[in-house]
């Protein structure tokens, strides 16, 4: 029998005709999500996939016409997998304001398409502000008039209450999931906890939760060796499971991480469906570990990455830096500074959709070596 | 199918700006009234507070260097401007960051953002963003943390709704305590209520004045305008701009009136899309080697105030009157703020709207433009969001498109000769000859 481990690789393998197996299968319509921060549990409820678009992270040469060289690389291979037709299942898309780069790959497959729906949605910037919530709030129900608009279904507050509890437990079994690896012997590598989350980005929520489950079980079997050292990746929109399995290659293991495709996806409690649903939904969505672009004002995110290297116990941090990306690109020195006041080793990887292999060893490698020294003295 | 061009040969009287002397006038003023209100203990802050300036007439006496008073003077300089830029590097920022924020950000490293050109430094009250655009609102956490003064963040959706207007309105009410608690000076509503009416009246004034480069002969080209408009930039909520825009106002309708052109030939008139690079802004004068000009740009326009239409027609704004929007106390004048705000062109509502595609052709059609070119800058995101795609719907349109690549503050990032030389090609594409007289700088006090 496959293991459940197994079973959500082949799903982030086959994204794609998973989608459209369920698709067949339910006669249900499939939405294309730009962002962490499309409340996910609203399209559940009204009975759509929701698959987060991105790309495959190959060399490619069809988007230049739609977007400028410059644009991450994230971006770009989003974009030519939608122009070569790998996302034809799509029925609409669903972008929640973040960057200017992803804003752009929603634009142009609005203008040059036939979907049925496209929707932009306003997640504010200043997430402490005051008014920050009933503004929110009001969005959620706006888009969530939309969806029946759009569905010819309606929302009802059973169905969202159930897809609500059913996103917390999820979110609770991948933080079990993250727990597993504070141990010396972590029994998950960093590239299968990435394998995990996009899994969830593709499939439907209730065969995932099971597989969750299932998956926990699995890990609390194996018998890992301890670790040559214990990394923190850091980065945005990085989905590049072959890059994580590259640096862990020298015997690291990547133990948590403060990436989209990583802990930021799941991350920050429960929902609470006692209150206003949308309200509720509204408080996770401002309240959750942020990007650097919303971490306006009161950083949140900071301080969870130096908590998290702390609880992990890590040796060392990657930065997995997408050319282009200026969120990011703006926190590194404040970053580095503070973790050079911690003692922690700190390496920057600027990547774009071509890896350069040969590089990228020497620099782990120094960089693993740097942090053995480190352990010895 | 691509256009008919068609060669205007016709010569035309022209002549200097008589309000290009106002315009360095205010300019000047604008840079010592920093040093001048810290000195009389006026309030002091730092930022880019883009479309909510007349909010902040309330303060009273007061002043805003933006991120720093020197920007001008650094890229007017490459070699200073690329110590600057290596200084913002050497702390760890990526080359790949909008090159004007690193223009500001290395200068506050290097002590430059808050020392008066007397040598002594101030520091400011506070930080202030409104957040129409990411880059932006991460520079002004960065200046917050680094000067260790407070941050007062505006988020600012992209689209105009009776919701957004609120949320807006909201935060600006907000606002004022706070800044009350932060300077401990009393907010002035008289002042807000003249300072919004006057931001109004400017931004209405910019678009009747660009409106009128519709003409032909156009009174003005891109590069006469593209300084014109600086204290609208700067200080458009005081009244002295109010006076500068209805003196060029005037000026400009005599222009037309008078068939005074901007440079005595417009053989083709083209527009120029994207930012141009600062430290060789004399590129928007190439075209005059060829009898020709630019005259438009979407950045340029957005500091007026458009009712755009969604076939992508400008139309100027209408007065508060015309809107029937009363200002009588703060609540009212903040909401007729936003009313502005949301209502503005391209700058306020930055680099979001969907339509900025339908907008550029009718924007060429409308000014009477034969082709264009377009700057793939990189070093601002936001107004790079859907540049390619107006660079299709321009082609589509029939139009010819040129195009070359920089950042608009890095010189290092940039070929002269590469790029004048890219742009003869497309000009020699378009059927334009050089004049006899080409080379020879035209001497009408542009700076």
């Amino acid at each position: 029998m496959e293991s459940a481990l197994a079973t959500l690789r082949e799903s982030v393998n086959h994204r794609h005709e998973y989608a459209q197996a369920w698709k067949q299968l339910t006669g249900g319509k499939v939405a294309g999500v730009f962002c962490i921060y499309v409340p996910e549990e609203i399209l559940h409820a009204m009975g759509i996939l929701s698959v987060r678009i991105r790309g495959s992270r190959e060399p490619e040469d069809v988007t230049e016409p739609y977007i400028t060289g410059w644009w991450c690389a994230h971006c770009r291979s989003s974009m030519a997998e939608v122009l070569k037709g790998k996302y034809s299942y799509v029925d609409g898309i669903v972008y929640a304001v973040s960057c200017p780069h992803v804003y752009q790959v929603y634009n142009s497959w609005s203008r040059h398409s036939n979907l049925s729906y496209t929707y932009d949605l306003w997640i504010p910037e200043n997430t402490r502000n005051s008014y920050a919530l009933g503004f929110l709030q009001k969005e959620f129900s706006k888009f969530a008039r939309s969806l029946e608009e759009w569905t010819g279904k309606s929302l009802n507050e059973e169905k969202l209450s159930q897809s609500i509890k059913l996103f917390n437990l999820n979110r609770q079994l991948l933080e079990q999931i993250y727990e597993l690896r504070k141990a010396a012997k972590p029994s998950l590598m960093g590239s299968e906890a990435m394998e995990i989350i996009l899994a969830g980005m593709a499939i439907d929520k209730g065969e995932y939760t099971k597989l969750l489950q299932d998956v926990i079980l699995e890990l609390n079997t194996r018998k890992p060796p301890t670790p040559r050292a214990r990394l923190m990746l850091l980065g945005s929109e990085n989905d590049d499971v072959g890059l994580v399995k590259f640096i862990e290659s020298y015997g690291a293991v990547a133990v948590t991480d403060d990436l989209c495709m990583g802990r930021r996806y799941f991350a920050g409690g429960p929902i609470s469906t006692d209150r206003d649903l949308m309200q509720a939904l509204a408080t996770r969505y401002l309240n959750r570990p942020h990007c650097p672009q919303k971490d306006i004002v009161e950083r949140n995110r900071l301080p969870q990455i130096y908590q998290q290297i702390e609880d992990y116990r890590v040796d060392g941090v990657i930065y997995l830096l997408e050319k282009f990306c200026e969120p990011h690109a703006y926190d590194l020195p404040k970053i580095k500074d503070q973790l050079d006041k911690m003692g922690i080793p700190f390496l920057i990887l600027e990547v774009d959709l071509t890896t350069p292999a040969g590089q990228f060893r020497t620099r782990v490698e120094a960089f693993l070596d740097l942090i053995d020294a480190k352990v010895v003295l | 199918m691509q256009r008919e061009i068609v060669l205007n040969n016709t010569k035309y009287e022209t002549k200097p700006v008589e309000c290009w002397a106002k315009m360095k006038e205010l300019r000047r003023w604008h840079f010592k009234h920093t040093w001048e209100v810290a000195a009389r203990g006026g309030t002091v802050f730092i930022g880019m507070p883009e479309g909510i300036q007349g909010f902040l007439a309330g303060l009273g006496d007061y002043a805003y260097p933006s991120y720093g008073p020197y920007f001008t003077r650094m890229i007017r300089d490459s070699q200073q401007t690329i110590k600057v830029l290596e200084a913002t590097e050497a702390r760890g920022h990526t080359r790949d960051m909008c090159s004007v924020m690193k223009g500001y950000i290395g200068q506050l490293y290097m002590g430059m953002a808050t020392r008066a050109p007397q040598g002594y430094t101030i520091k400011p009250a506070f930080v202030i963003q409104t957040l129409n655009c990411h880059t932006m609102a991460q520079t002004g956490q960065l200046y917050s943390e680094y000067l260790g003064i407070p941050y007062l963040a505006i988020d600012m959706p992209h689209k105009s709704s009776p919701e957004t207007l609120e949320y807006g309105t909201a935060q600006l009410l907000e606002a004022i305590e706070w800044m009350e608690k932060i300077t401990g000076k009393k907010y002035d509503d008289e002042k807000l209520i003249e300072g919004v009416k006057n931001e109004w009246k400017s931004a209405r004034l910019w678009a009747s004045i660009q409106i009128m480069n519709q003409n032909i002969p156009a009174p003005y080209d891109l590069r006469m305008t593209w300084s014109l408009r600086m204290p609208l930039i700067s200080m458009r909520e005081r009244p002295e701009v109010v006076d500068y825009l209805k003196m060029l106002y005037d000026e400009t309708k005599y222009r037309v009136n008078n068939q005074i052109s901007a440079r005595g030939m417009e053989t083709m008139r083209l527009f120029f899309e994207g930012f141009p690079p600062y430290y060789y802004i004399q590129i928007l004068k190439q075209p005059q080697e060829y009898g020709a000009i630019y005259i438009i740009n979407e950045n340029n326009l957005g500091h007026g105030l458009w009712k755009i239409q969604s076939d992508g027609t400008y139309q100027v704004g209408e007065t508060l009157e015309e809107r029937g929007i009363p200002i009588r106390n703060r609540e009212e004048a903040v909401r007729a703020e936003m009313a502005l705000y949301f209502d503005r062109g391209r700058s306020g509502t930055w680099y979001f709207p969907p339509s900025r595609h339908i907008e550029v052709v009718k924007r060429a059609k409308d000014w009477k433009c034969q082709a264009g070119v377009i700057a793939l800058d990189r070093g601002c995101h936001g107004y790079q969001v859907s540049i390619m795609e107006r660079k299709m719907a321009l082609q589509e349109a029939g139009f010819l498109v040129g195009t070359f690549e920089h950042s608009q503050a890095d010189p290092r990032e940039f070929s002269e000769a590469q790029t004048v030389d890219r742009m003869e090609a497309f000009f020699d594409s378009l059927g334009l000859k050089k004049l006899a007289s080409a080379g020879v700088e035209n001497e009408d006090a542009e700076e």
